[in-house]
């Protein structure tokens, strides 16, 4: 039967996730390794975060040291990805601003999946008047601002990268949840959990057991997207001059700096927006992979 | 049908409330108040205070919140504290410039993803399916500010084709929208394509050229109205956030629309106009959404809506 | 920091004539008329109401619009432009104005004594916006004596009343079109000046359209009456490579040049560049009234490590800023060469000596902690424009070579404005723009602590002479006082002085016979266009 088929794909991407039976995870790789989707993402989302713990092995000239001999050279052996106007070499900061990147995307998938997962669980577990209210506030994150917010949470708490990560992350609870609260609502309506409600089990540990699995593959695909969208949205910030602060090597920041040299010293913008396009691309091709592997049927923008 | 659109729009009204008291409370907070802003730089503390009692932004906040719904009753959204024009005014003098974008974005989105996603289904495991699909995946990961600034280097510095600002001519919408669209071609192209591979399976491929083109433009046709579905949550979700404004595609473009305004009236603590846009902003985005779900109706009568 | 734009209409106004000989309506060579000059704006102008704004861009274009009473001379001295000639009571507190005749604004109504004592009550009604509003409160009573006798009574002598007398914020109106708007005229303009609003596109381009009744220029042009060119039209254009791109691409006409753009666009044949001084200083500043930066000497000694050389080499390619001495920028009026030995010279050893005597000893990392033994990490604030970015880094890296690790915060200018006066802050990096050695009033005065004033520094006797300076209207008496006031200031250092501003325009050369004055501002009103 088609839907036994596939519960039994979620439940082993739930033994991943949750770390049970190993015998799962080497089929599941197994599976994986033909899907090309998910092993040229998997390898570019290896290679940046490879970049990025390697990062004082690679990027071995001081990111930040200015060295105005060096002045916008284009690049060179010395200077794989050129300098920048005060000398820095590009190559090196794009290197270190890998370390950011990730934090970024995983800092601002962590939020948005952890408040998603409480709102989302909440709402699709108990219904009735809590889901309306939380549905209400998906609806108001979803339309308000989200530049707006943006400011003004620089402006509030100062320009850092953790500061933006609660920018982006807050963005991201109503995303997660709603996937969450549709995950939740189809397995209340299974058997074993109306079994278990029947029964007197206590609701949290219903959705542990029962509900929590159901939901795992969906956000683990939705957390490929969102590192993406955090990368993308993150570094248009950084352009924006509302991200990290001075001399920070984020690559948006990176791309702000050369804009003025756009037509002379085109590196200082490239090399950076490529790395972004690589990094979203490979989490993008991840999360593709997953969604072939997990569950076809999730197939939907 | 009617009930239904009419509950949602009673449901959406507690959601604007929520943004506007959001928005007022975010713009309470954030250091420094129009009076500030306005006085400028050189101005004396004198001065600031006096501007701040002409602006009546002396009153405690919930009293302000207060005067803002009584003139939001009386069909206003207040003055703009910068240029003392009505923000209603303000936000229609741009609003048809950020129209025009959204709508050329959302128009050819559609005609290019449907295109390269039915280019792509029909040719599903071929090297054109891949090449096609590839494009697409690049196209989602691409910064859309800096395929932007490229397109000015190439288009306008180097080629001298198109102009660089401002909303003028006819040719000066081209990369705007362009740059605007990039994404969400991108998206529709995916959703097109296994939408209909969906719906076509491998039995399309088996049959198709046993039975003759009409055949296939029937199938074609039932497999693109299957598209359309999620296709019109996108262009819904796409039209609504584009006419929040498109910041920095604007200030990349000296394009004179609603983005810029709002980050201006940011910028500036410009209280009503930053109110006034933010629920510009959230209707547009909501009426979208209605609209969407309308359209799933009529486009999949099998949808009940209690 | 304002630039360009600030310059262009506020030096068209500098004349080197003496005396006031009226305007003689010369025959107007039809040939030269026409044509239209497109300068960029880089924000759309709030309002057109000159009480109502401190917007450089709004002032940029209702300085064409609006006359004011006098200008500045190219010897920095005032003469009349509406105003004839005037005359200062003995105890400095009254001056008697005589205004031109014949002059009428452009709605028909007589220029007349009547229209600037209306015109200046407004501003002390409406103008808590204004950069000027300060200057009249001083002022106690206005009279119309006659229609071209205009009296202005203050309660304290003001040496710089005629600067204030001068900027575009003091351009007068016509009564008659303002009671007739209402009041309300941030879209309604009519003045005395060269050049009519025609159109006002919001957020995108405001036009003007030359006034074919001016008959007043003042004696410095040799065209008296109107102005040749047509039409002027303001682009909004916000960010710097579009504005580039549309100079390029002949959009705009006259652009500021930026350092990367100067190799460019410096032999481009399509263009002429021209240099001029601004009347504006960057400076380094530290926040007076949070310790330890309320130490003098730690002040001297971090001004030690700041290398100007280096910043306007990087940041301005040495030719878009000049390195200064003083607080007083050498293009303001109070600026003496004699106080360059004062200048806190770039010297990292002497710095790292001072700082290891005040007590900040560097660590195994280079890096210094204070007396106390907690990390010195001090905090800069600055703007978020890409210059004062440049610059901050550049800073981080030379307070790096003596071991202090300095921080940067970029602010928009909302949350800029409302945290310096909180004493947030430790170090600040901005500039001023105002041409009067009066600045002191501003940005260094005991009153302005909570404003303008915004390395919070007050020191009683710099207060007196601040005082001093700007009620004593013998000029000798004045400079001196302004040179010790300078010599305090550099010794007490709330501020290291960085640099002036240099501006390059490049103007299309389709425009003819544009005059520079001697700071190198541009003149427009005998310029006209190339068909």
């Amino acid at each position: 039967m088609r839907g036994s088929i596939r519960v039994s794909a979620i439940h082993s991407a739930a033994a991943v996730a949750v770390g049970r039976r190993p015998g799962t995870i080497v089929e599941f790789l197994r599976r994986a390794r033909r899907s090309p989707p998910f092993v040229i993402g998997a390898a570019l989302f290896l290679g940046v975060l490879l970049m990025a713990a390697l990062a004082p092995v690679i990027g071995v000239q001081d990111p930040i040291a200015i060295n105005i001999r060096e002045r916008l050279e284009p690049p060179t052996m010395r200077h794989l990805f050129g300098t920048d106007d005060f000398g820095r070499d590009v190559f090196s900061r794009v290197v270190w601003g890998s370390q950011l990147a990730v934090r970024l995307g995983t800092l601002s998938v962590l939020v948005a999946v952890s408040g998603g997962i409480v709102l989302g669980l909440v709402a699709g577990y108990y219904g009735g008047w809590v889901d309306q209210l939380i549905s209400r506030i998906f609806d108001l994150i979803f339309a308000f601002p989200y530049l707006l917010f943006a400011i003004a949470i620089v402006a509030i708490l100062g320009p850092s990268l953790d500061n933006l990560v609660v920018a982006l992350g807050v963005f991201g609870w109503a995303g997660f949840g709603r996937v969450i609260r549709g995950s939740v609502l189809s397995a209340r309506q299974r058997e074993y959990v109306e079994a278990a409600r029947a029964v007197g089990a206590r609701a949290s540990r219903i959705m542990a057991r029962h509900v929590l699995p159901n939901v795992a593959a969906p956000v683990i695909i939705l957390s490929a997207t969102r590192f993406g969208g955090a990368l993308l949205a993150g570094s248009g910030l950084s352009f924006i001059g509302l991200g990290v602060p001075i001399p920070q090597p984020e690559w948006g920041a990176i791309m702000a700096t050369g804009r003025d040299y756009m037509g002379t010293a085109w590196w200082v913008t490239v090399f950076p927006g490529a790395l972004i396009a690589v990094a979203v691309l490979g989490v993008n091709l991840l999360g593709d992979g997953l969604r072939d592997l997990l569950d076809p049927r999730l197939r939907d923008a | 049908m009617f009930r239904y659109v009419l509950r949602r729009l009673l449901l959406a009204v507690p959601v604007l409330l929520g943004v506007s008291i959001c928005v007022f409370l975010m713009a309470s907070l954030v250091p420094g108040d129009p009076a500030t802003v306005l006085a400028g730089d050189t101005a004396s503390a004198e001065q600031v205070e006096r501007i701040r009692r002409d602006l009546g932004l002396d009153q405690p906040i919930p009293v302000q919140y207060l005067r803002f719904l009584e003139r939001l009753a009386h069909g206003s959204l207040g003055e703009s504290t910068r240029t003392h024009r009505e923000v209603l005014l303000e936000i229609a003098d741009r609003f048809p410039y950020t129209l025009a974008l959204a709508l050329g974005a959302v128009v050819v989105s559609t005609i290019l993803g449907i295109a390269m996603g039915i280019f792509a289904a029909v040719r599903r495991g071929r090297a054109a399916d891949y090449l096609t699909m590839g494009i697409a995946i690049v196209g989602l990961s691409v910064p859309t500010f800096w395929i932007a600034l490229l397109g000015i280097i190439v288009f306008s510095l180097n080629l001298h084709w198109l102009p660089v600002t401002g909303a003028r001519s006819p040719q000066s919408y081209i990369l705007p929208i362009f740059a605007l669209s990039l994404h969400s071609t991108a998206v529709k192209a995916r959703i097109t394509r296994s939408s209909m591979l969906d719906v076509l399976g491998q039995d399309y491929l088996r049959t198709a050229r046993a039975k003759g083109l009409r055949e296939r433009v029937v199938l074609l046709r039932h497999a693109l109205k299957n598209a359309l579905i999620p296709i019109s949550t996108i262009i819904g979700l796409q039209f609504g956030s584009l006419l929040g404004g498109a910041f920095i595609i604007e200030t990349i473009f000296g394009w004179p629309g609603i983005g810029r305004l709002a980050v201006q009236a940011i910028f500036n603590r410009d209280f009503p106009l930053i109110q006034g846009t933010a629920l510009v902003g959230a209707v547009t985005y909501m009426l979208a959404n209605l609209a969407v779900d309308i359209v799933y109706a009529w486009l999949d009568p099998r949808i009940r809506y209690s | 920091m304002p630039r360009l734009l600030y310059v262009v209409p506020l030096l068209f106004v500098v004349a080197a004539s003496c005396g006031a000989p009226a305007p003689a309506p010369a025959a107007e060579p039809t040939s030269k008329v026409g044509g239209s000059v497109t300068f960029v704006a880089m924000t759309d102008p709030d309002t057109l109401d000159l009480h109502q704004t401190s917007n450089p861009v709004s002032s940029t274009i209702f300085g064409w619009i609006y006359e004011p009473l006098v200008y500045q001379d190219l010897d920095n001295s005032y003469k009349g432009l509406l105003a004839e000639s005037w005359t200062v009571s003995p105890d400095s507190k009254t001056i008697t104005f005589k205004l031109r005749g014949g002059i009428t604004f452009t709605d028909g109504s007589p220029f007349n004594a009547e229209a600037v004592k209306f015109t200046f009550e407004r501003l002390q009604r409406l103008g808590a916006k204004s950069p000027i509003f300060e200057t009249f409160k001083n002022v106690t009573s206005m009279e119309a004596k006659d229609d071209l006798t205009f009296v202005m009574n203050m309660n304290d002598p003001y040496a710089p009343i005629f600067h204030d007398l001068q900027v575009s914020y003091a351009g007068i109106l016509s009564p008659k079109t303002v009671r007739g708007a209402n009041d309300n005229i941030s879209r309604t303009a009519v003045g005395t000046g060269p050049y009519m609003l025609k159109e006002f596109q919001t957020g995108q381009q405001i036009t003007l359209e030359r006034n074919p009744g001016y008959k007043w220029a003042p004696a410095l042009y040799q065209n008296r009456g109107a102005p040749y060119i047509q039409e002027l039209r303001y682009r909004v254009i916000a960010e710097p490579a579009t504005q580039l791109a549309a100079l390029d691409a002949g959009e705009v006409d006259v652009l500021g040049l930026r350092a990367q753009d100067l190799a460019k666009y410096g032999n481009d044949a399509r263009f002429r560049v021209y240099d001029s001084f601004t009347f504006g200083l960057t400076y380094l500043g530290f926040d007076a009234k949070r310790p330890p930066f309320d130490n003098a000497k730690l002040r001297a000694a971090l001004a030690r490590a700041v290398n100007k050389t280096e910043i306007v080499q990087v940041v301005f390619e040495n030719k878009l800023a000049k390195a200064q001495c003083c607080p007083i920028a050498e293009s303001i009026q109070g600026y003496d060469t004699r106080l360059k030995e004062f200048e806190l010279t770039f010297d990292p050893t002497r710095a790292k000596t001072e700082l290891e005597g005040l007590g900040y000893k560097a660590g195994a990392d280079g890096l210094r902690t204070m007396p106390d033994g907690k990390p010195f990490k001090p905090v800069l604030y600055t703007t978020t424009s890409d210059t004062h970015g440049k610059i901050a880094t550049l800073l981080q890296a030379q307070l790096k070579g003596v071991g202090v690790d300095l921080q940067v915060k970029q602010l928009e200018s909302g949350a800029l404005l409302a945290a310096t006066p909180k004493a947030e802050h430790d170090l600040y990096l901005n500039g001023y723009s105002w041409n009067e050695p009066d600045m002191f009033s501003l940005f260094l005065s005991c009153d302005r602590v909570t404003s303008s004033n915004r390395v919070l520094y007050c020191n009683g006797d710099l207060e007196k002479l601040i005082k001093a300076g700007r009620t004593e209207l013998d000029q000798a008496k004045r400079m001196q006082i302004y040179f010790d006031a300078q010599k305090l200031t550099m010794q007490e250092a709330p501020w290291q002085p960085l640099y002036m501003p240099v501006s390059k325009t490049a103007v299309n050369a389709k425009v003819l016979d544009l005059k520079q004055g001697q700071a190198g501002g541009l003149y427009w009103h005998d310029a006209w266009v190339k068909k």
